[in-house]
């Protein structure tokens, strides 16, 4: 009896082990058949939305680049994609919505075939995937009170004036400008919304951010008793911090970034056709970005 | 990239992560525990020692504050108190939320003292402060530095709370990282074992302190 209690055990144990390298194989086919896929879509995108009539395009939801309103995806980005892709014979863009940190990710697994959300090009980012030229330069700006009772117009004038409480994005660009300034009275917030409302209450005097989605917000909400000042370029140790967005792609998708390129350059070419795509969104010329300004530049860290 | 752990990321976020955890962490725990320690010993003796309908008033204040969430109080200090720095306002709500804690615990731990004691200082004729100082307090901290211990580790524990009113404490300094780098398991991971390494001897300390403590009547 307890000999096949033992036996039976041990016949157990010895299935369910079995089961789970069944199930670490199954797992493993099912990685190898994904990343085959992948590799069939790398090269291959352009011939495949072309197909398709459809490119699909990640999103964060993000005013005013890319995000939904009334169940139609609509923004900057969303307007400008919708233009090139029309132009490269593609009718239909769709979007998935996903979490900001969770597009590259996503973008890599083969989710969707792009990123359309005005992304930063950082040196980190281009190890992941591979960017469009840019598209927008980014600016900075800060919300303040109406009247701007302190009277802030750049990082250098909130580093000067005393009793000055600086609401940044955590993890925002402008949250590393105001540490290597030497900022320190810092109230971080959680999003753009969490910031107006900081500024709106009263508990930071100005929340710096890039001067676009400030613009958008403010408009938004005519009520909240906030303006934002004009935009500025922001100056650390006399180096002008170039920022600029573009759209991400799958390294390897070589082709569908040298057809996106070309035109996108049609829209770049001059600061009327920008505005002519953008503009509705607000975007200005200001926005533009220089012709001489590279992606590799961005990449390397080497811009401004 | 995808792998589920890589090194030099670890690397890259650990200073980060201490920079926090000396910075934020630490200080609002060893602040506030004390601000818990003695609040909570001043509600505690308050409650016994002022007439009935006040000590009502303290006691349901008291039960008020344990009933609310603390990321609830938090919140409201931070929209309410708006020239206070949030990590002011954090070091308050936490100090003041747990002072309710403890002072439940000290009056077990008053409670604990024998009734003898209270009727030989009237026997000696005492007063009341020295009472409470020379005779009452000193017995009935024996009996509560454990539980006092035990709360400050689970204050401890409730910091990242902190990260809803922006107060870049450990895990926020994580979730940074890992918003830019890509990376959050590394992060996150060692935010948990730093919370453990520090906590985990803590505990034993206070279990040693417990045996060492206690009275053999």
């Amino acid at each position: 009896m307890n000999a096949r209690l033992t036996k039976s055990r041990t016949a157990l144990a010895g299935a369910s082990i079995l089961g789970m390298l069944l199930l670490a194989g199954c797992g493993d086919g099912q990685i190898d058949s994904a990343e085959g896929g992948e590799g069939a879509a790398t090269g291959d995108t352009l011939a495949k939305i072309k197909d398709e009539g459809t490119v699909t395009v990640g999103i964060a939801g993000e005013a005013p680049y890319s995000f939904q309103e009334g169940g139609e995806p609509t923004g900057g980005t969303i307007a400008m994609h919708e233009e090139i892709f029309k132009n490269l014979g593609v009718d239909n863009v769709e979007v998935a919505l996903v979490d900001w940190d969770a597009l590259i990710p996503g973008l890599n697994a083969g989710r969707f075939d792009l990123v359309s959300a005005g992304m930063s090009i950082l040196p980190e980012r281009c190890e992941q995937a591979a960017f469009s030229d840019p598209e927008i330069m980014y600016t900075t700006a800060l919300m303040v009170k109406e009247g701007n009772p302190k009277g802030l117009t750049d990082m250098d004038s909130v580093l000067k004036a005393d009793d000055v409480k600086l609401a940044v994005l955590s993890g925002g660009i402008e949250a590393g400008y105001a540490d290597k300034l030497g900022i320190d009275n810092v109230q971080s917030v959680g999003n753009a919304q969490d910031g107006m409302d900081t500024v709106a209450a009263g508990r930071a005097d100005a929340f710096a951010m890039t001067a676009i989605s400030l613009n958008w917000l403010a408009d938004n909400n005519p009520d909240s008793g906030v303006e934002v000042t004009d935009a500025f370029v922001a100056n650390i140790d006399g180096q002008e911090q170039i920022g600029a967005g573009g759209t991400v792609f799958r390294k390897g998708d070589t082709e569908l970034i040298d057809a996106y390129n070309q035109e996108l350059g049609k829209i770049t070419e001059s600061p009327e056709t920008y505005v002519d795509v953008l503009g509705e969104f607000g975007f200005t010329e200001e926005n533009l970005p220089p012709k001489d300004l590279t992606t590799e530049q961005l990449c390397a860290g080497t811009a401004g | 990239m995808n792998e589920l752990w890589d090194w030099d990321a670890a690397y890259a976020v650990l200073p980060e992560l201490l920079l926090a955890f000396l910075k934020v962490t630490l200080l609002v725990t060893v602040v506030s525990t004390a601000i818990a320690a003695v609040l909570g010993l001043v509600i505690a003796i308050l409650r016994m020692s002022v007439p009935k309908p006040v000590a009502v008033v303290i006691n349901f204040i008291g039960d008020f504050i344990r009933m609310t969430p603390i990321v609830v109080q938090l919140l409201f200090a931070y929209w309410t108190f708006l020239s206070v720095d949030a990590i002011v306002i954090g070091i308050a709500v936490f100090g003041i939320h747990y002072s309710t804690y403890m002072a439940e615990v000290y009056r077990a731990g008053i409670e604990s003292v024998p009734k003898g004691q209270w009727e030989a200082t009237k026997a000696l004729s005492m007063s009341k402060s020295r009472t409470w100082i020379a005779v009452i307090i000193p017995q009935a901290l024996r009996a509560t530095v454990p539980a006092l211990g035990n709360y400050a580790i689970s204050m401890f524990k409730d910091t990242p709370f902190l990260l809803t009113i922006g107060v870049v404490e450990m895990v926020r300094a994580g979730l940074t990282f890992g918003g830019n780098h890509f990376r959050y398991m590394e992060a996150i991971t060692l935010a948990g074992v730093i919370f453990l390494l520090a906590s985990y001897p803590t505990s034993l300390l206070i279990s040693r302190l417990e045996k060492r403590l206690a009275y053999n009547y």
